[in-house]
């Protein structure tokens, strides 16, 4: 009796587990279907013209020339260094101002939700569009910018923020933390609200002020969010190139040129080059660039797995 | 609990139906995917028979000018109107990375049955088209009807490579765009005291002036930096002083005649003579700050007479000028492009009457008032012979000059590094790279990707051992598989 009471209750666990999985494998199905789809597939498509000379309509089969090309090219080399200066810059700008404004912004500010949807805004708006407006602001002629430093008086030069290659990398990167600062905002918003009232109550008990809050609260609550934020961030600014295409095309001579754009050319032309296309060394070039963002990923997710330990 | 459950799965297996039947090809017939007429031999010189169920057969058309299509969509309807019940055009441009959406539609089975191509500017390559089966010759229409041949005057146009493929056509010009000219603001170069150059140094010294008159609002000239920079000035004016980047005579690669232009560019940037930021300028804005007044000159061809009186209209008075030569000698042909040829898809299902609207494209009804609309000039003698002259306006200024031609197209390489007109570009721009040093890489890189693409058997070197500059088609051209 005791035997077939204790049966049951497992039999019935088993099959309420098969239904679970079920119901999991039913809810991963679209995002599986889809993943397959669209990411595996066109990989597999791809990755045989990493052995071919293809431009788009007829393939010559090369071996491992595309490899070797790779491994001497260096303007893919110039391309990782400038990627690197631009994610660097631009992630030790943007985390920390984002932090900032999100906690401003969690607090008991008036007009908070304003300012919460000025700063949201330029992430709904379209890469390519906010770029096209940015290329006027930055237009040394009659560009609104230097327009305001003449009126200020600082400068009457024109100076040219895209065409020169001191200060073009500080151009993309102003206009890259405009677009994404409302993004890593609203993540650490969701982050700053999960953190309870009353820690920062006991903590004014104890009579300890603002900054204090902020650096013995606030940021030890918030490190498994900034984990995953710093994550995003980081991968989103290794593949960024779309704004870069509109803005500079990779130029000028090069100084702008990140590993995706220099995929987009090989792959789809270079209009102020006539439009060749190279689509098997494209896809090798992706491919290791694909890596370098899976290498950079990996030591960062080790490394704060460490900080963590 | 168990009811969720059974929701839930029926909403994933929902969602899950509309995602595969959102991914499964449809079977309806389009408009353009009736059934195949049986493909004939004839020249189609008038619209053929209707299909039988009394619809005309339509055939797409797809542009990539936008600069007619006001012109071109108004004499489309006339057409279709005149061919009710037989032909109608379906008219389609598409701007925006042409050619590689003419390929993605021959891939997927959506070519259109008729497109545009010019073949020397674009990003295509015949040769390619004509492998992968994207095009079909046009020969068989041609030779059936001498009298139109020798309307298109396609005889003196047989670009190998470019329109045909040994005896075979691909398409026929039907416009020629002028060589590139000095395009420049007259109240300007007289406020500053100068004359349209003849010279390279007198242009470097006009641009130093007009930018001197103008007080730090107005320049000597422009280039726009990110849309085919160096073919604006730079090339046309080697080219006239009998500089060529591919050398003809032994076939194979040579920049090294390129320094003294390109130190010439890099002078007039030193010097702030060009415009400030159009390293980095693409070409629609250097056109408006031209047709704004604040720029004294700069170089491109006959379809600006469109772009100056319709896209961006002129705010001052503008004459065009023949670019100068370095030492003012002209030894070799200015490129003139024959344009704006029609060709047709291989998968075109009526082909008879895709010939036909090609036939119309080019004809005395569509091409006489598209002349004197000031929308380009025609290739063919008997077509400039009914335009009226007077009214053809800024066009006067691009007619044709005694020294311009059509150089025979090099070989279509794949160099293993940067695009040489790129690498040039950026010898001259401010902070850009040294002259001789890119020059020496790019000679190798093009020779041995020459080399290699040989030896490949994926194009021929080409060698004219009788080349002129100044008669650039005249030679025999030789096509080597060593």
């Amino acid at each position: 009796m005791i035997a077939l009471t204790s049966a049951k209750p497992k039999n019935s666990m088993k099959s309420a587990m098969r239904k679970d999985n079920l119901t999991v494998w039913l809810m991963l199905a679209p995002t599986l279907f889809l993943f397959l789809v669209v990411s595996v597939y066109p990989f597999l498509w791809i990755a045989r013209y990493m052995f071919y000379d293809y431009n788009g309509f007829v393939e010559y089969y090369i071996g491992l020339d595309n490899f070797r090309r790779l491994l001497a090219d260096k303007l893919f080399f110039k391309s990782i260094i400038h990627t690197l200066e631009y994610s660097f810059y631009k992630l030790i700008t943007i985390i920390p101002l984002a932090l900032i404004v999100s906690v401003l912004l969690n607090s008991k500010l008036k007009g908070k939700n304003f300012f919460r949807t000025v700063f949201f805004v330029p992430t709904v708006i379209s890469a390519a569009v906010a770029s096209l407006v940015f290329y006027f602001i930055y237009s040394p002629y009659n560009g609104i910018l230097n327009g305001t430093l003449n009126a200020l008086q600082i400068t009457q030069a024109k100076i040219d923020w895209l065409g020169s290659a001191n200060l073009v990398m500080l151009s993309i990167i102003f206009t890259a933390i405009w677009g994404g600062l409302g993004n890593y905002m609203v993540l650490f918003l969701a982050g700053l609200q999960s953190i309870p009232d009353s820690i920062y109550e006991s903590s004014r008990i104890d009579g300890a002020n603002r900054l204090q809050d902020f650096f013995y609260i606030t940021i030890p609550m918030l490190r498994p969010v900034m984990k995953v934020i710093l994550m995003l961030a980081i991968t989103t600014a290794l593949k960024d190139y779309q704004s870069i295409m509109v803005l500079t095309g990779g130029g000028p001579a090069g100084r702008s040129q990140v590993m995706f754009l220099y995929v987009y050319q090989l792959m789809f032309g270079n209009e102020n080059a006539g439009g060749a296309v190279q689509i098997g060394y494209g896809a090798t070039v992706g491919l290791a660039s694909s890596l370098i963002i899976a290498l950079i990923t990996v030591i960062y997710l080790y490394l704060s797995k460490k900080m963590d330990d | 609990m168990k009811k969720t459950k059974i929701l839930s799965i029926v909403s994933m297996l929902l969602i899950l139906t509309l995602l595969i039947g959102g991914c499964t090809k449809t079977n309806q017939p389009s408009v353009n995917q009736t059934p195949a007429n049986q493909s004939t031999t004839q020249t189609g010189q008038t619209p053929a028979a209707p299909e039988k169920n009394g619809e005309a057969v339509k055939i797409l058309v797809w542009s990539n000018n936008r600069h007619d299509s006001e012109y071109t969509l108004q004499k489309i309807a006339e057409f279709n109107e005149a061919n009710k019940g037989k032909i109608e055009i379906e008219y389609v441009i598409q701007t925006d990375n042409y050619a590689n959406m003419i390929t993605m539609a021959a891939k997927s089975n959506q070519a259109p049955d008729v497109f545009s191509i010019s073949g020397v500017t674009g990003g295509y390559e015949l040769p390619s088209y004509a492998e992968a089966k994207i095009v079909r010759p046009i020969t068989e229409y041609l030779d059936a009807d001498p009298a139109f041949r020798k309307f298109t005057n396609i005889d003196n146009y047989m670009m190998e490579g470019v329109n045909s493929l040994g005896t075979e056509v691909y398409w026929f010009p039907r416009t020629l765009r002028s060589g590139n000219r000095m395009i420049y603001n007259v109240p300007l170069l007289e406020e500053a005291g100068v004359t349209p150059p003849k010279t390279v140094p007198e242009m470097i010294e006009a641009a130093k002036k007009i930018t001197a008159a103008g007080k730090g609002e107005k320049f000597g000239s422009v280039i726009p930096g990110q849309s085919g920079a160096i073919g604006r000035m730079i090339i046309p004016i080697a080219e006239i002083s009998g500089i060529q980047y591919y050398d003809y005579k032994n076939g194979k690669y040579d920049f090294s005649g390129y320094k003294p232009v390109l130190q010439a560019f890099k002078q007039m940037f030193d010097d702030g003579s060009m415009f400030p930021g159009c390293a980095s300028m693409k070409v629609d804005p250097t056109r408006a700050q031209f047709s704004a007044g604040n720029v004294g000159f700069y170089g491109n061809a006959s379809q600006e007479v469109g772009v100056l009186t319709k896209q961006f209209p002129a705010q001052m008075e503008w004459k065009a000028a023949e670019l100068p030569s370095l030492t003012g000698e002209i030894k070799g042909a200015l490129s003139a492009t024959p344009f704006d040829g029609l060709a047709m898809s291989a998968s075109c299902k009526h082909p008879d009457e895709a010939f036909a609207v090609i036939r119309w494209f080019s004809s005395e009804d569509f091409m006489v008032e598209y002349v004197e609309n000031g929308l380009a000039l025609s290739i063919s003698p008997e077509i400039m012979s009914k335009v009226d002259m007077g009214k053809i306006g800024k066009l006067q200024e691009f007619l044709p000059i005694s020294y311009e031609g059509v150089y025979p197209k090099p070989p279509a390489v794949t160099p293993q590094g940067k695009e040489w007109r790129d690498a040039l570009w950026e010898t001259v721009i401010p902070q850009g790279t040294d002259i001789d040093q890119t020059i020496a890489e790019m000679n190798q890189l093009y020779n041995e990707a020459l080399d290699r693409d040989v030896k490949a058997g994926k194009v021929k070197r080409l060698r004219i051992k009788d080349f002129d500059p100044m008669k650039p088609l005249n030679g025999t051209l030789e096509y080597l598989s060593e």
